[in-house]
């Protein structure tokens, strides 16, 4: 991989509203893509913050001026997990439909590009995004099964996952997380919090029945499936300074990586074109 | 394809994506176009200070405001070489009438001084433009610019800043907000209800959270462009409206709420030890009081500034040795227009204040509340309120973010007057709100 100062990609723009999700930041290749990155935050976070340093990193790798990045965004504060994976879901069944369309409405004619299908779809998760993206690719994978011509794209999805939730968190350490900015918030309210009752932290609770059918689902999954490529994550890094979320290797995942120097927020945030996240991401393609 | 053809394919997608369709941007374009030189358009940009607008007006301001915004962030574009610094002349020339629109002009000149525009127009009326930077760290810069301004857009950010400016939206207002992050049970309320279900001080509850991640992200990005300072400030100036606003007494109440809440002394062991952990793994981060400071001290503000003032004021005096303003026509009448030192807006004549009065303004500019005021000049709080009231005539403003976001502008323009009234009596790190830049 080598860096460049070309600029490849189009000015960002937010996809908003609608099957969107909410404020989701897509980066296009100024030239015909046959691959896509598509980022889903965790707990509380947002296209852009969760993800600081990946747009400008990405952007600067000349292999890929061929690769497209989505940076997705949704409720992932008070919207329960099965409700952000479905729509999730429909937001990449919409857009792997014809992605085509939807780049052209946001691009001058002139900058319009032909109908065509990635060749390659990786999906970097965070902390409550590698549930979410977990259950979304279940959803497609069911689909799969009842008419193997629905989800053509499902064949080209890899995952890589930062911090994944998958054996559920801490609730109060959760929140926290979320109140980063506010840390005069978190000692006063972070308890009460984790208490009051919203679903989503009730489903990020280590035995909660969300998480349990979580690995029941993905290893029956498994059984149908044509490739494991969609429930089994190439790459999964651990922060080093983990003190909201389970470390624990799933089912077939890769196993997974301590990035030294790092806590559950600043695992997937890449400084540099060498960092490890950065890498992760880009060996998945 | 050449580094030409791409800033010009930038420039392109940007006009589109901003002045077509039903952007906002599109319809404040179509709004100046479809009302040049009429009465309507000068009365629909008044100055909200001396009476005030209806919802269905501050909407159509609003279009015409994002329209601006857009040439402010054209001018940002220009300076990181991320679109070309020459335009195309039909765009170039469309732009430059609409800025030249009296009504328009005056909005964004004198009313609500957006610098950047009045750079914007500077450059394309060719009198003076900040230079560009040649590197491509610029343009990578640019990029991420636009993605943390986006963390503005957001309903619950934007229902924070509409709070802030003094806004009120289904009767609740920012000191509805302060109440509701005073509250641990307000506020673990906010924070848990969905959004369809919040309120608008609940909103902004979230709001709150959000801005301070902003201005996080913008904090890091201008410390990552402190080797090109005008470039830096021209990124400041762009959000330079909210941080302003933030500054002053707002900032001094938030500082206050903050400082409160630090020292609460919490039953809850859970959150307790959360904090603790927080504060372990992240005890190299600036303190959020620390991040808005900076960037409401007039560090960023200042480069800009001077840099508009020094290059205005030798354009305005190399004109006026060539030929005398009544012979100026057109664009350059508005260019030279544009060049004058302030001299007739709605802060052009200070008042004297008392004293007293200055150090009441002194200390509501710290975010001191009328009791402690009072406590501190040993006065009444009726009495203080009373200097409030007539502060508030002499600076013509309606209430106390206003006076102070007044004064400071006041300070900036007038720093004879910044002297005379709180030199003396003003320590460094209070009168930072109120300094000249």
């Amino acid at each position: 991989m080598h860096t460049t100062t070309a600029d490849n990609h189009y000015p960002p723009v937010t996809l908003d509203g609608g099957w969107f999700g909410r404020g989701t930041r897509a980066h296009w290749a100024r030239r015909r893509a046959t691959r896509l990155i598509v980022f889903v935050h965790g707990f509380g976070g947002d296209p852009i913050d969760t993800w600081t340093g990946f747009p400008s990193v990405l952007r600067s790798v000349a292999e890929l001026a061929d690769c497209d990045f989505l940076f997705y965004g949704y409720d992932g504060l008070t919207t329960q997990a099965n409700n952000s994976a479905a729509k999730l879901h429909d937001f990449l069944r919409r857009y792997l439909e014809v992605p085509a369309d939807v780049i052209n409405t946001h691009q001058p004619v002139r900058n319009g590009r032909a109908a065509f299908a990635y060749d390659r779809i990786v999906i970097a998760a965070h902390s409550l995004g590698a549930v979410v993206t977990r259950r979304a690719l279940l959803r497609a994978e069911t689909r799969r099964r009842q008419d193997a011509a629905a989800v053509p794209w499902l064949a080209n999805v890899r995952l890589v996952l930062f911090a994944p939730a998958h054996f559920g968190s801490y609730p109060a350490e959760i929140v926290s997380s979320y109140l980063m900015e506010q840390d005069w918030w978190v000692a006063k309210i972070a308890g009460a919090f984790s208490q009051f009752k919203v679903m989503l932290l009730k489903d990020l609770e280590r035995d909660s029945p969300l998480i349990a059918k979580l690995l029941t689902d993905t290893k029956a999954a498994a059984e149908h499936a044509t490739s494991s490529d969609h429930y089994a994550a190439r790459q999964v890094l651990w922060a080093e300074d983990e003190n909201i979320v389970y470390n624990e290797d799933f089912f077939e995942d890769a196993i997974g990586e301590i990035q030294n120097r790092t806590d559950h927020r600043s695992v997937c945030k890449p400084d540099s074109f060498g960092h490890v996240a950065a890498k992760a991401v880009l060996e998945a393609l | 394809m050449k580094k030409q053809d791409v800033r010009a394919e930038n420039l392109d997608i940007l006009r589109f994506r901003y002045l077509e369709g039903d952007a906002s941007a599109s319809r404040g374009l179509r709004q100046v176009q479809s009302q040049y030189g009429t009465k309507g358009l000068g009365r629909l940009l008044r100055s909200h200070l001396v009476e005030s607008v209806g919802p269905r007006e501050i909407k159509k301001r609003d279009e015409i405001d994002d329209l601006l915004a857009f040439y402010a962030l054209l001018e940002v574009a220009i300076v990181c070489g991320y679109v070309p610094a020459a335009l195309p002349p039909a765009f170039k020339r469309e732009t430059l009438r609409i800025l030249s629109e009296p009504s328009v002009e005056r909005f964004y000149r004198r009313l609500y001084p957006l610098l950047l525009v009045q750079l914007f127009a500077a450059r394309l009326a060719g009198r003076f433009a900040v230079p560009v930077q040649a590197e491509g760290a610029a343009t990578r810069t640019f990029i991420q610019f636009l993605d943390i301004s986006e963390l503005l857009k957001t309903e619950e950010v934007e229902t924070f800043l509409w709070m802030l400016d003094d806004g009120a939206r289904d009767g609740e207002n920012f000191d509805d907000l302060i109440e509701v992050v005073q509250s641990p049970k307000e506020l673990v309320k906010a924070l848990t209800t969905p959004p369809e279900e919040r309120s608008a001080s609940d909103e902004a509850a979230h709001g709150f959270r959000g801005f301070t991640a902003f201005c996080r992200q913008l904090d890091r990005l201008l410390g990552e462009t402190a080797a090109a300072p005008l470039l830096q400030s021209a990124l400041w100036h762009y959000h330079g409206y909210w941080l302003q606003l933030l500054s002053g007494s707002v900032l001094g109440v938030m500082s206050a709420v903050i400082e409160q809440q630090r020292s609460w002394v919490t039953l809850d062991p859970v959150g307790k030890d959360a904090a603790r952990r927080v504060k372990e793994t992240h005890a190299s981060m600036d303190t959020t009081e620390l991040v808005l400071q900076r960037l409401t001290s007039g560090i960023y503000r200042a480069p800009l500034e001077s840099f508009f003032f020094e290059h205005a004021l030798a354009k305005e005096a190399a004109i006026a040795s060539r030929r005398s303003p009544s012979k100026v026509r057109g664009p350059q009448k508005s260019a030279l227009f544009l060049a004058e030192a302030p001299s007739d807006n709605v802060i052009s004549l200070p008042p004297a204040l008392t004293s007293r009065e200055a150090e009441v303004l002194r200390l509501l500019a710290g975010g001191r509340t009328t009791k402690a005021i009072a406590d501190s000049m040993k006065l009444s709080p009726l009495t203080v309120r009373t200097y409030i009231d007539r502060l508030y005539v002499k600076l013509d403003v309606r209430n106390r973010r206003e006076l102070v976001t007044s004064a400071r502008r006041v300070c900036r323009i007038y720093p004879d007057w910044a002297l005379r009234n709180f030199k003396s009596s003003v320590p460094a790190k209070s009168i930072t709100p109120l300094q000249t830049g």
